[in-house]
């Protein structure tokens, strides 16, 4: 099914929505989340909670290139879910739990200052992208966007597994020397 | 994300405690932003869409077919005729220095020049009716002797390799290979010259020639003093006190000894030895050095790892790392297959062995240091360090 039918199905509240970008899309995005997260069970949960988001955003939006508006929210969501995991692991003692509670007392600056710095990073680094070749940018989007091991992209792209790294590696420079040149800290 | 100037905020950073791999989150989680073209670009640049490409336009098809075989055909027509001269200019070349007379190597000079291969050739001529008119044949027929003995040492050694500025204190000032040894002789040479010419100079001017042999005897190739090397057999150097125990008790196939040695211009103790397989050679010397050399983190292997880069490393290597990746010592501790993988490299050279080379060294405790230089593969170079005595 084309990504205008489904968009179609969506408008039109059908539940058979879900799963034609099932069909069409489970294993994109399953792939995306995979890759993330290294777990069968998170993964489909962020692949089933994508659905779910896409439910509820669609209408009233109408995505232009559906298989990139699916892919970002499973991205965002395995992000999260991978933090999240990786907080708790971090601390199961009394004092991280106590932490947590008294962070609820600090003021949400995310909802404000961090929405605008965190849109104004976005912007730089779809900035730093355009500046880049293209094969170097699709191997830098590959690897961190999707996340992608070396070997993967290498056999994408037809490379040497060295070109890839060592691509990567000028690419991080790159954009190590950017982000200092436009006086970013994070 | 702060922009400098802040500095309460560079402070609130700091005092979150948010590690490097939190802000590289933070990157991750902002390129969660790409565009959406750039992103459906890297999807279509793939090899999987060309081939898909393919066939929908099979006329894009057939030309990617047939122009890789093009290509190969080509590239064969361009290495067979440049195969041919160089069979020819070596041929001309081997003829000139194996004792045709001066006037045939001239015509034979000529008759390349005519051919029109280049102007490499003309320069042959010229040396060669230099010498002729200096030393005549005889002189000739010497030199012809004394390359071909030198060649010996020549091709074993100087095939080598990634770090021949290691190499270039020590071994490329043995008497018995390399350029110093024959300059040397090539500087005696012009010195009898120059007594045949003015057979009837005075005392003083005599003496002044002494001291200018002398001088001369002193300096290689490059016009640097020459090393004092003690040669030694290979019982001798594996009987170093201190020394003798890093040279392994086990060597590559077919690796034969070549030959030991001390440089007495080192204050530090040390020994070399050499071992040689045909154009293949390794070169270990083992010195207890007095200013411990800084030793390359494990954990960090764009700093000495070769396969990390490609060649020309003067435009991948980063400044930083140039050092480290030239020759990277590895504490023993740290010091493993894994190690000496990352070091040795198969380069496909024309005209060259396959066999992995490379170079790297190990700081042992007592302050040792154990230099590697040469080829093998990496298991091989692994069990030569697992074969010390030292390793016990």
């Amino acid at each position: 099914m084309r990504d205008t039918e489904i968009l179609d199905l969506y408008w039109a509240r059908e539940e058979r929505a879900i799963s034609e970008t099932q069909l069409s899309y489970g294993n994109y995005c399953y792939s995306i989340a995979w890759h993330i997260l290294y777990d069968r069970e998170d993964s489909d949960e962020c692949v089933n909670d994508t659905w779910l988001r896409a439910w509820n955003a669609i209408p009233p939006k109408r995505p232009n290139r559906l298989a990139m508006f699916l892919g970002t929210i499973t991205r965002n969501l395995s992000l999260d879910r991978w933090k999240e995991k990786h907080t708790m692991k971090r601390g199961n003692g009394e004092m991280m739990l106590a932490l947590d509670e008294l962070a609820e007392c600090v003021p949400d600056r995310r909802s404000t200052e961090e929405e605008v710095e965190a849109a104004e990073l976005e912007r730089m680094l779809n900035d730093f992208l355009r500046t880049l070749p293209e094969r170097e940018c699709n191997v830098f989007l590959r690897r961190y966007w999707y996340v992608e091991e070396y070997g993967e992209i290498a056999k994408r792209y037809g490379m040497k597994l060295n070109t890839v790294k060592t691509s990567l590696f000028r690419t991080r420079a790159k954009l190590r020397e950017y982000l200092e040149r436009e006086g970013v800290i994070l | 994300m702060r922009h400098h100037g802040f500095e309460e905020s560079e402070k609130e950073m700091s005092f979150s405690g948010e590690s490097r791999q939190g802000q590289a989150l933070r990157i991750m989680e902002a390129l969660s932003g790409a565009d959406e073209e750039l992103l459906e670009r890297s999807e279509n640049g793939s090899v999987q869409d060309i081939s898909v490409y393919g066939k929908r336009g099979s006329r894009h098809q057939s030309l990617w077919r047939y122009a890789r075989p093009c290509a190969a055909v080509l590239c064969l027509a361009v290495v067979g005729v440049l195969g041919w001269g160089g069979y020819r200019l070596t041929r001309g070349v081997n003829d000139m220095s194996s004792g045709g007379s001066m006037n045939d190597m001239a015509l034979k000079s000529v008759e390349m020049s005519a051919d029109g291969e280049g102007a490499a050739p003309e320069a042959v001529p010229e040396e060669g009716g230099a010498a002729g008119q200096a030393a005549g044949g005889m002189a000739e027929e010497e030199e012809v002797d004394r390359m071909s003995q030198e060649n010996a040492g020549d091709s074993s050694m100087g095939a080598d390799t990634d770090g021949a500025h290691d190499l270039g204190g020590t071994f490329g000032a043995t008497g018995n290979s390399g350029d110093s040894g024959m300059s040397q002789r090539e500087g005696d040479k012009a010195e009898e010259k120059s007594g045949d010419i003015q057979p009837g100079a005075g005392a003083v001017q005599e003496g002044a020639t002494e001291s200018a042999t002398e001088e001369t005897a002193m300096l290689d190739g490059e016009g640097c003093p020459a090393a004092k090397l003690q040669e030694l057999t290979e019982a001798e150097a594996r009987s170093r006190e201190g020394l003798g125990d890093y040279i392994p008790e086990k060597v590559p196939g077919r690796y034969s000894f070549e030959s030991a040695f001390c440089n007495l211009d080192l204050q530090e103790a040390n020994v070399t030895i050499t071992w040689s397989r045909g154009m293949d050679s390794i070169l270990w010397t083992v010195t207890e050095v007095e200013k411990v050399p800084e030793t390359v983190d494990i954990e960090a292997p764009e700093t000495y790892d070769r396969r990390l880069y490609e060649i020309p490393y003067a435009e991948t290597v980063p400044q930083e790392y140039r050092q480290s990746m030239d020759s990277p010592v590895f504490a023993w501790e740290d010091f493993t297959l894994e190690a000496v993988r990352s070091r040795m490299i198969a380069y496909s050279d024309r005209g060259d062995t396959d066999t992995p080379r490379g170079n790297f060294a190990v700081l042992y405790p007592n302050n040792i240091v154990v230099r590697f230089n040469g080829r093998g593969t990496a298991e091989e170079i692994w069990e030569m360090f697992d074969s010390m005595k030292a390793a016990d």
